[in-house]
């Protein structure tokens, strides 16, 4: 059948994680808070400044904290900046977008969005609900 | 043979797509040892038990890149995978994803190549009449070389192309190993095609669809880190439409006094 012979992927090959780079992971959370984002900007326009409170608040939290910050990420290295200079390959291999500045930079904004998801969940359920 | 012989379960994926309506899953029972590989298990399996398995190999050495294959769902090429050191007493063999399966474990790399022809993987010079007759040799510093060099490592296997997860959904994405083989020759020096490949790479489909998950990187087996190419490709473009700088400097001539006399040409070439 066609489906078998074309042999693609599909929308599956965004969740297939296991054995590949951290990565993978964090581009397919971005696509997911992306969408996210777009849902929830479009009821907000719609019932003009809605938004769902409380710990709904702190879900929003997560989709524009963690797309921001890896936004931001992606901003830097994809204009080829922290991922290194081309190298001659030489066993054992260390590629430059998998070591180096671009994980260490990964780990940072990884730990900026724990930080960052803090204030905003103490700012959403604690200051807002007074 | 030597070493201890271990008994394996090999799963391997079968389908014709001209006489079969879905793929199955046939079991093998192979006996290998520290050294057997995976192509050599399959061509084991293929010379006692079933003859009518499909693979496709050349080298079996990481060389020509024809082996490229899932195993245990991951993109790996059969000759640089020893059986054993997956750690596991079932082995799922699969033809690559993201590419048309003619027969069992063989894909069809037709697309990909077509793609290919797009960005022009060649060096490109306005100075035929210095390539067709030539008198001396093109000046490359060795940073210059740097440049590329590890690109150019590309063996064309195809994996990264099927770990992309943009591939995945977009066939018309030119994937990681065309986007890496455009960029070999925008950064060679010796190179003047950077605008005549933008048509291709400038393109929604070209270099803006990647984005930057790196299982490119992840599985490449030659140490050439596509994803790089990639993000470097799109920081030429970035220059090129910010600040006007269109291709690198252009590497001299050096006059060779000993060359001499006309390139011959075969009879009806021009």
């Amino acid at each position: 059948m066609a489906i078998y012979e074309e042999n693609r992927e599909g929308v599956s090959g965004w969740f297939r994680l296991k054995r590949y780079s951290i990565e993978r992971a964090l581009y397919l959370l971005q696509r997911l808070t992306g969408i996210g984002i777009v849902v929830f900007a479009f009821v907000h326009l719609l019932y003009t400044s809605w938004h769902p409170g409380g710990w709904g608040d702190v879900v929003l939290g997560v989709l524009v904290v963690y797309h921001t910050l890896n936004g931001l990420r992606l901003v830097l290295t994809e204009h080829g900046f922290l991922i290194g200079k081309p190298v001659r390959a030489v066993y054992p291999y260390r590629k430059g977008t998998l070591f180096g500045p671009q994980r260490y930079l990964t780990m940072v904004i990884l730990a900026l969005f724990v930080v960052f998801l803090l204030v905003w969940s103490y700012v959403a359920l604690v200051i807002s609900a007074g | 043979m030597a070493g201890k012989e271990v008994e394996v379960r090999f799963k391997v994926f079968r389908f014709n797509p001209k006489t079969d309506f879905a793929p199955r899953w046939q079991e093998y029972r192979v006996n290998v040892d520290r050294s057997t590989t995976v192509l050599d298990a399959l061509l084991k399996i293929k010379e006692e038990q079933d003859p009518t398995l499909a693979i496709r190999y050349s080298c079996r050495q990481a060389v020509c890149g024809s082996c490229g294959m899932m195993i245990n769902d991951k993109q790996m090429l059969a000759c640089f995978t020893r059986v054993l050191e997956l750690n596991s007493n079932v082995v799922k063999v699969a033809p690559l994803k993201n590419y048309r399966v003619i027969k069992d474990l063989v894909t069809d790399f037709g697309e990909v190549f077509q793609k290919e022809r797009q960005v022009k993987p060649y060096i490109i010079r306005h100075d035929v009449e210095e390539l067709l007759n030539p008198t001396g040799t093109y000046k490359q510093k060795e940073e210059e070389l740097l440049g590329y060099i590890q690109f150019a490592d590309c063996i064309e296997c195809g994996m990264c192309s099927s770990a992309c997860p943009v591939s995945a959904t977009d066939p018309l994405y030119l994937g990681p190993m065309v986007l890496n083989r455009a960029y070999r020759f925008i950064a060679d020096p010796r190179d003047l095609g950077f605008e005549q490949r933008l048509e291709a790479i400038d393109s929604e489909h070209g270099c803006w669809r990647c984005h930057f998950a790196a299982s490119c990187s992840a599985v490449c087996p030659k140490g050439v880190d596509p994803a790089k190419a990639i993000q470097l490709l799109r920081r030429a473009l970035v220059k090129r439409a910010v600040l006007g700088i269109s291709s690198s400097k252009v590497s001299e001539l050096i006059p060779m006094p000993h060359i001499k006399g006309k390139l011959e040409l075969p009879k009806g070439w021009q």
